[in-house]
């Protein structure tokens, strides 16, 4: 049965339900896809290096983005750790990583142009890589569909 | 949701991503007794004394609302003070007529909870504010750090209503939020420290060292003889990481004239 099928079968229930059942029958975490944080931040991975950046939602919620505030190369970073900030014209954000290693490198260009995170928050706004210490750290986090489903819930709270 | 009403003595408080070089005149501050600080959240600078009263609503980041807030407060004080205060799209609070600013926003989200703070100008010397808060150095430095947008026009409330004081203020804004919670506690806040309010004591401590006030600016080059022989430093965390200046040494913690972090972390914060 595939993982699509298991999903429509279950669709009544929550979403955290949903994610669960993703869980345990997707053991493979897919080269390129994003996977999305609670906190509206995704990684995507190529090898052992994950990118990671701020949704569309996020940039939208925050607003024109001024200045970030990215992590020094080199630092050590566990998941949910505070990476850096955003500060936009309505308030300075913490960023969060979404997954445990060592960052290899920042975004010069969000850096000296910080609206790009705004205008291209998946491709070229995205924020640092790492080098990751633990790829099963990823399954604890959101697809695009789930993603989806948690802002949609998250909305009607 | 938690409101906060307090005030400080004299202080230059700027953005988190600021450049204090080019915000505020250090001399004049030094010169002056007024402290210079860095808050947590972002936003341009502005000048603090007693005659101005601070607002911070701490709500989660849900209920984190700064144009909720601010209408509130304008729309009280004009019902109850008989002025004419709007907000604008920068969320300023402006006192009409001659669009004054009287108030400037700043917000910070983290872990889930929020802050929207505000400043409240309720009678403050202009020529003061003006000299704090104009630098000397601001075309000689290069940077990505954030910048104030200054204001057209400033004013008080005290320039509308002559005998106001701060405690009637204060009660129509505590007044105004009561109406809109359930459940209100009104407690003044004696003391200070991680006893009353958990981390607190290592959060001052960040807030009076050099590393925050000045190490936190954001990387930026700096050219001492503008128009003639040109030398430049590049400064990162506050330190001097490249000079072509004999007056700037690698290594050494960027500083103009006599601004010291001494001064700076002395005076500041005393409760």
């Amino acid at each position: 049965m595939s993982t699509l099928a298991v999903r429509n079968v279950l669709g009544l229930r929550s979403v955290n339900a949903l994610s669960n059942v993703f869980k345990s029958f997707s053991t493979t975490v897919r080269l390129n896809d994003r996977y999305y944080t609670k906190k509206h931040e995704w990684i995507s991975v190529k090898g052992k290096i994950g990118t990671v950046g701020i949704s569309d939602f996020a940039q939208d919620a925050l607003g024109d983005v001024v200045y970030v505030e990215l992590p020094e190369k080199g630092t050590e970073l566990t998941k949910g750790d505070t990476a850096g900030a955003i500060e936009s014209v309505k308030a300075a954000s913490d960023i969060y990583s979404p997954a445990s290693g060592v960052v290899t490198e920042r975004n010069a260009e969000v850096e000296s142009s910080p609206g790009v995170i705004n205008k291209s928050p998946y491709e070229k706004g995205w924020l640092f890589k790492l080098e990751l210490k633990n790829a099963d750290e990823l399954k604890e986090l959101m697809d695009e569909a789930t993603y989806e489903k948690f802002k949609a819930q998250e909305s009607s709270e | 949701m938690a409101l906060l009403l307090w005030r400080n003595n004299p202080a230059v408080v700027i953005g988190r991503h600021q450049n204090p070089w080019m915000e505020a005149n250090l001399n004049y501050l030094l010169d002056n007794s007024i402290s210079l600080c860095r808050r947590h959240s972002g936003g341009g600078t502005v000048y603090h004394d007693t005659g101005n009263l601070n607002i911070s609503i701490l709500t989660t980041h849900k209920n984190h609302n700064r144009r909720f807030n601010l209408d509130l407060i304008a729309d009280s004080l004009n019902a109850n003070l008989g002025t004419e205060i709007i907000r604008n799209v920068r969320d300023d609070l402006l006192l009409e007529p001659g669009s004054r600013k009287i108030s400037g926003t700043a917000a910070r989200i983290s872990h889930g909870r929020a802050y929207h703070h505000f400043t409240l100008l309720v009678d403050v010397c202009k020529y003061r504010l003006s000299q704090a808060l104009k630098s000397p150095n601001k075309a000689m430095i290069s940077t990505n750090a954030t910048l104030s947008v200054p204001a057209k026009a400033v004013g008080f409330l005290k320039e509308e209503v002559e005998d106001i004081q701060i405690d009637r203020i204060e009660q129509v804004l505590i007044d105004a939020f009561q109406s809109k919670c359930d459940d209100v506690v009104l407690s003044p806040i004696e003391s200070i420290s991680n006893r009353t309010f958990d981390g607190v004591e290592e959060n001052l401590k960040l807030l009076q060292s050099w590393e925050w006030i000045y190490g936190k600016s954001p990387k930026f080059s700096f050219m001492p003889n503008m128009g003639q022989k040109q030398e430049v430093v590049e400064v990162e965390n506050g330190v001097i990481i490249q000079s072509s200046s004999p007056n700037f040494l690698l290594g050494d913690h960027f500083s103009l004239d006599s601004s010291s972090h001494d001064f700076a972390c002395n005076r500041l914060l005393r409760f």
